[in-house]
């Protein structure tokens, strides 16, 4: 593995330079785009709405409660920017574009925990969840200490997706400081 | 499961060793189509939704036979989580074998998978 240890727990994937460099070059991308329309919008990837159901929560000093008391669960951001909770992303989005999707873990108290951009129906690049994680950070939705996970996918040598790796594995704190402001 | 340290080496090992008591052939030597098996009224995490959507789609690995290393390395895409039941049937031997994988698309850790009572979780054989 190359990268010191420091990096390393500090969330940077072994070798990962490279990756952080263009994740930089797709957020600039899509900051482009919102500039130009507003925001930017995730699509559904596929024609379905799935089977699903959505939780009821609260949300107040930074703190997610959802109503159920159930603390992992998908999670997409709307069209109107909006938060929502619950099983099934492409349910919870009536199958409409997102601004964001993934999963989150609250811990004791409603605090978020732990995100990710795992997604069958949305598939967030890692660009679109960093753009994505600074806004629900402006919003309260996660802190500096929140977990992140961001995933990609590999391939094997026959040419099939094979891997979900993750890219990134550590707190929003070191994520924020290598994305180019 | 067995409280035993479970990785991805006895997966392998469970996978190889299935083939050998139940069909009497060498794993390595057959080919195999993997088909997901969704249960719409289960709830499902990310992690289940991309297994399903990506992993096991129709654009990635649709009824193709492919062989023992790459079913090995798609069945498990989200180690240490593993596919929850995984059922092998002989799908027809020509000069080939060829095996039909069908793979439940909810994949959880060890210790929350089932024991299939057969020494060889999360595989069954048919």
């Amino acid at each position: 593995m190359t990268g010191s240890s420091s990096e390393v727990s500090k969330g940077v994937a072994p070798g990962s330079q490279g990756s952080i460099e263009q994740m930089n070059a797709e957020i600039q991308a899509i900051a482009n785009e919102e500039n130009l329309n507003g925001r930017h919008l995730i699509k559904n990837k596929y024609n379905d709405v799935q089977l699903g159901k959505e939780f009821s929560f609260t949300h107040k000093n930074g703190r997610i409660i959802t109503k159920n008391g159930i603390r992992s669960a998908n999670f997409i951001i709307d069209n109107s920017g909006n938060l929502h909770i619950g099983n099934g992303h492409s349910y919870l989005a009536h199958g409409q574009a997102v601004q964001a999707a993934g999963t989150i873990k609250l811990g004791h108290g409603g605090v978020p925990r732990r995100i990710t951009n795992l997604s069958g129906h949305y598939q967030p690049s890692a660009g679109e969840m960093t753009r994505y994680l600074g806004k629900m950070h402006k919003k309260g939705l996660i802190n500096d200490n929140t977990w992140v996970d961001i995933y990609a996918f590999d391939k094997s040598k026959s040419g099939y997706i094979t891997k979900v790796k993750s890219t990134y594995s550590g707190p929003y704190k070191y994520l924020k400081r290598r994305i180019k402001k | 499961m067995n409280k035993i340290k479970y990785d991805k080496t006895v997966f392998v090992n469970n996978f190889k060793n299935i083939m050998l008591s139940y069909f009497d052939i060498n794993s390595e030597t057959a080919s195999y189509r993997i088909h997901p098996n969704y249960d719409a009224s289960k709830g499902e995490t990310g992690e289940d939704s991309v297994f399903r959507m990506v992993i096991l789609s129709d654009e990635n690995i649709g009824n193709k036979k492919i062989s023992f290393e790459d079913a090995v390395e798609i069945l498990t895409a989200f180690e240490p989580h593993y596919p929850t039941k995984i059922t092998i049937t002989k799908a027809s031997e020509d000069e080939e074998p060829v095996f039909n994988i069908s793979c439940s698309t909810r994949v959880r850790k060890p210790s929350a998978i089932a024991d299939m009572g057969n020494g060889y979780s999360p595989f069954t054989a048919k």
